[in-house]
């Protein structure tokens, strides 16, 4: 089907009305759109206020036996410790206070306080038989017995509803008072005056216990602090004798401020969720829906074409992903914005207060809305689309999700911050900018990067929006009948009728393999490395490299083309050439060398900083002049030209070559070269130099050009770390390259105007050539 | 009007490899013509009318109807054609009336065309009391109303008709028949496929019998009658499929036979 450009605005409009109409007189629809996030977040937050009032704390019981033998400062006050020693001084209720000396006692706390006493003694027969010894590690002949005592305790604390059991020895004050008094006189005895009988805090295993005795423990922290201060008063000391340090923290943000970090943690996650929830169902709806119902038909039979009902669609769907995001943006706000305030004015005096994120930074959630809705959208559309109908389609809703809470898990990670590279990612990019702008909403700096994010979301949405026209044009997609898929039959067809050249399948499987195989192989290959005496490591890596060049990229393609393809020759395009066709590939690499060289060198800030200094290090060392040349230029030079070149200029430009899209093929065989290539710079670079590759094998027809650029240009590559430049270079080099300490070699610009003559030429002769047609 | 040369479609198939849904087809009709595909279900019949609608394209030749090319202009030929199926799906959230409009725009119809349009369908097809209902809640007929309707808005030159009284009761069906008749009296160019012999006699003025994406016969009634010794279509339908097969059978046989001949 071709369709030509010109665009029909007019039916795209028709369409779009009809399908936005359409949809809102869908429950469901306007269900998950309006009414789940209007009514969504009210309720969760009365629902989180109830649960805060039902389940609300019960205050704790403490039974604290020797009450009577506390030193001043007063500990306890009535039921309760004294107010005093929380840092908040209203936890003070959260934990009741039993004393034998307490005037009206219920018959409970009564009979609490004589199971205390029960308690306190098994301790003391647990205390004398652990002795001097370490209670976690008793010596065997005593551990059945602790392990008995133990378990009594615990289960008579839990059985008498004793929270904490604090024991104060007799005559605690006493042997306080005495110390103070040594103190304060200066005098010294024989005996040592910390050897008196200490207060002891039981608590059982149960976990509500443990929070409460943590209470109890920081309670007896500040109570022994002031009781510290006293005493060297007392003594005629400073007060601030035991804190010489006590450095000051002081927080210097505004409330705004503080607001905009929740904001800016919040708001890019929900808008990611509900741009992608907004945009999916009607998708489904839109285009599953479509051919479920029988009406798909029917449309394609109007005069609309298929790229402007699909674009008609996909502003149905990004509507609805806006409105969506949108709406749930507003009632986040105002529920969460009223609830602080609420708990705000609960706690009076303790400033929680959250306010709404400025006029500006509300303006920058909306811009971002736009892009993230845009890309959602197309994505959406296209697996809908795919989809035969819309259960099928609603499947597809969670692998999408995954890959998409990857993608904000990511950014939420600290060591992410907007940064050239990250910028131009799908998602991430949109969503660190979004939280900075919040933050900050006119950092000069982070909105320098709004071009780039919004320019490359919106490249983003425009290739998933080309994704999703191509499945409109596609009959197999769109008239798929519910075949059902069987697996012996589909393994059978793959041994009985072996297409001649590879399919995207194919291309995806050794594709997969190579990435996944690289990833595995990384933490083995690494512990293995550091097994080796460090003179052999360099060695041993470099007939690693060529190891797994030959294992995750020759092999795979190689075994699946002669296993379940019929024509090796056409999948590799091993046609012969003549010399001058290998002659231009030389002269490309030659020239181009530099000319890449000097773009990277000029990068550099764009990508975040990649590899550990210690594995550059490693680098180094491997590739550096310590290696004998012939064995850098066959790891580094000939097997990655062999390798690469079959894999991906060879299987997967098969695999995706179509006649008149050879474009595509180049592009896709790009992409994946980059990809596995991991490092980001490095993927910027192979991604580069593969669309030369794929252009150099589409032109000549054959993989022997793309084999010779590669091996030269990774040759050169070695041969320049090795050459020492000042002892070779005549003096009318000089102009040519510079060797600077600082820098290393680089190149001037005369050579490199040289360069870029010669490799223009060279690529316009290349474009220029008949290409000998697609291999299908 | 519609002149078709030698229409091929090929589809991948997991089981076969390869599915031939035509092989080599070629008809012409005139306006004022019913012209009839008969042939039993999965003989290619939709596949034809779905290449000529442009939904589907070709594996090889093609088709012209009303002067465009379905493959160089198939925004042309859906502008020229009214297609009408017996499995066509309405959208359950509009009227009739709003479907009828939408696809009148779609169209290019201005507003007053379409609502003269409109009222001059629904008024034919005795389809106002129902006009501003939604379709879910339409029954079978109804909706194969609004469906003809639909398909008739602007006015084509050629309609295409594809087992359209699939799944209707007898009344409906007739009332369907009715209508393609009176669009012939009105001069249209009809392709009408079906699989029920009755039709075929009382709407087609000329016919093809189509069989495993091949035509086996074509001709008027009484020309395909006359080339038999049968009386009636239904019989003479059996005879050239039970031909067909039988001499495919035959084919198969010898070439297997010669195949392991020339063996070893």
């Amino acid at each position: 089907m071709t369709d030509r450009p010109r665009l029909d605005f007019r039916k795209i409009r028709i369409v779009f009305q009809r399908e936005l109409r359409d949809q809102l007189r869908d429950r469901r629809t306007l269900f998950m759109v309006m009414a789940l996030p209007v009514l969504l977040y009210p309720a969760l937050g009365i629902g989180m206020l109830q649960m805060a009032v039902v389940f609300s704390e019960k205050p704790r019981t403490v039974v604290m036996l020797g009450s009577a033998s506390l030193p001043s400062p007063q500990l306890v006050d009535g039921t309760a410790f004294a107010p005093r020693w929380f840092s908040d001084p209203d936890d003070a209720q959260r934990l009741t206070v039993e004393t034998t000396g307490q005037p009206d006692t219920s018959p409970e706390s009564a009979r609490r306080l004589s199971d205390a006493k029960a308690i306190h003694k098994l301790f003391d027969q647990r205390s004398q038989l652990v002795g001097n010894d370490d209670p976690d590690s008793p010596p065997p002949e005593k551990a059945q017995e602790l392990q008995r005592l133990n378990e009594l305790i615990n289960v008579r604390l839990r059985d008498a509803g004793i929270d904490v059991l604090v024991v104060i020895p007799d005559g605690f004050a006493d042997s306080l008072q005495e110390i103070n008094r040594l103190i304060a006189s200066r005098s010294r005895t024989a005996e040592d005056p910390s050897e008196y009988p200490r207060p002891v805090i039981l608590v059982s295993g149960d976990e509500k216990s443990l929070i409460a005795s943590r209470r109890v423990e920081r309670v007896f922290n500040s109570w022994e602090k002031e009781l510290l201060r006293l005493r060297l008063e007392e003594a005629g000391l400073p007060r601030s004798l035991p804190s010489p340090v006590d450095a000051a923290v002081v927080k210097i943000v505004g409330n705004t401020q503080e607001s905009a970090l929740v904001w800016g943690k919040l708001y890019p996650v929900i808008l990611v969720l509900m741009t992608v929830t907004g945009a999916f169902y009607p998708a489904v709806d839109l285009a599953a829906g479509e051919k479920e119902r029988g009406t798909m038909e029917t449309l394609l039979i109007s005069p609309a074409k298929r790229i402007e009902l699909v674009l008609a669609k996909f502003l149905t769907v990004m509507v609805f992903s806006t409105a969506t995001a949108v709406l749930n943006l507003i009632s986040l706000g105002l529920t969460a914005t009223y609830m602080v305030q609420l708990v705000g004015s609960v706690n009076s005096g303790a400033d929680v207060g959250l306010s709404p994120p400025p006029t500006s930074g509300v303006i920058w959630l909306l811009i971002m809305i736009l892009p993230l809705a845009a890309f959602f959208s197309a994505i959406s559309l296209a697996l809908a689309t795919f989809a035969r109908s819309t259960r099928e389609g609603q499947y597809y809703l969670s692998p999408l999700m995954i890959v998409v809470m990857l993608l904000v898990a990511l950014a939420a990670s600290p060591g992410v911050e907007l940064q050239p590279f990250h910028s131009v990612l799908p998602v991430l990019g949109p969503i660190l900018l979004l939280r900075e702008l919040l933050v900050n909403p006119t950092a000069a700096e982070t909105l320098a990067y709004l071009p780039a994010v919004l320019g490359a979301s919106f490249v983003y949405a425009g290739l998933a929006l080309w994704w999703a026209v191509s499945q409109f044009h596609s009959e197999s997609v769109l008239f798929r009948e519910a075949e059902r898929f069987d697996l012996r039959l589909w393994v059978k067809r793959l041994w009985t009728h072996k297409p001649p050249v590879p399919g995207p399948g194919g291309a995806i499987t050794c594709l997969a393999i190579a990435m996944f195989g690289q990833v595995l192989l990384m933490q083995p290959l690494a512990g293995w490395l550091s097994s080796l005496p460090e003179p052999d490591r360099a060695k041993a890596a470099i007939w690693a490299l060529v190891a797994q060049q030959i294992l995750l990229f020759l092999l795979p393609a190689w075994m699946l083309t002669t296993a379940l393809l019929s024509n090796i020759s056409r999948t590799f395009r091993l046609r012969r050439v003549t010399p001058s066709r290998i002659a231009l590939a030389v002269g490309l690499a030659v020239a181009l060398h530099p000319l890449v060289q000097e773009l990277m060198r000029h990068l550099q800030w764009f990508f975040p900083q990649g590899l550990p200094e210690g594995s550059q290090d490693f680098l180094k060392t491997m590739l550096g002049p310590t290696q004998p040349a012939w064995l850098l230029l066959f790891a580094v030079a000939l097997t990655p030209a062999i390798c690469e070149e079959f894999l991906f200029r060879g299987f997967v430009l098969s695999a995706f070559d179509r006649p008149g899209q050879s474009h595509v093929a180049v592009l896709f065989s790009a992409v994946a070269f980059g990809a596995v290539h991991m490092i980001p710079h490095q993927v910027f670079y192979a991604t580069l130099l593969g669309l030369v590759l794929g252009l150099l094998v589409i032109r000549t027809g054959s993989i022997w050009p793309g084999l010779a650029f590669h091996a030269v240009f990774n040759g050169i590559a070695v041969l320049r770390e090795r050459w020492d430049v000042p002892a070779t270079l005549p003096a009318w080099g000089d102009w040519l390259i510079s060797n600077d300490a600082e820098t290393g070699l680089s190149y001037d610009w005369p050579l490199l105007l040289i360069a870029a003559l010669a490799a223009t030429v060279l690529l316009a002769t290349l474009w220029r050539w008949p290409s000998p047609g697609s291999v299908r | 009007m519609i002149e078709v040369h030698d229409l091929s479609k090929r589809f991948p198939d997991l089981q076969q490899g390869e599915i031939v849904a035509l092989d080599g087809v070629r008809f012409t009709v005139a306006p004022g013509e019913v012209f009839g595909l008969l042939g039993p279900n999965g003989a290619g019949k939709t596949t034809c009318l779905r290449i000529l609608s442009t939904i589907l394209t070709p594996t090889s030749g093609t088709a012209r109807i009303d002067g465009r090319d379905i493959v160089d202009d198939p925004d042309g030929v859906r502008a020229r054609i009214g297609f009408l199926s017996g499995s066509t799906g309405l959208y359950d959230r509009m009227t009739a009336r709003e479907t009828v409009e939408y696809f009148g725009r779609l169209y290019g119809l201005d507003e007053d065309r379409l609502a003269a349009s409109i009222d001059r369908i629904f008024t034919t097809l005795s389809m106002n009391e129902f006009a501003d209902t939604l379709n879910s809640r339409l029954s079978t007929g109804m909706r194969q109303k609004v469906s003809i309707a639909r398909a008739l808005v602007h006015d084509p030159p050629v309609l295409i008709f594809d087992e359209p009284t699939t799944g209707l009761d007898v009344l409906v069906a007739r009332a369907v028949l009715d209508t393609v008749a009176t669009l012939r009296d009105e001069g249209k160019c009809i392709i009408y496929s079906t699989h029920i012999m009755r039709e075929a006699e009382r709407l087609c003025d000329r016919l093809a019998i189509i069989h495993r994406g091949r035509i086996l016969a074509a001709g008027s009634q009484r020309d395909l009658l006359e080339a038999s010794e049968q009386s009636d279509l239904e019989e003479h339908f059996f005879d050239l499929v039970s031909q067909f097969e039988t001499h495919e059978k035959q084919h198969a046989s010898t070439k297997s036979g010669s195949d392991s001949e020339a063996g070893p």
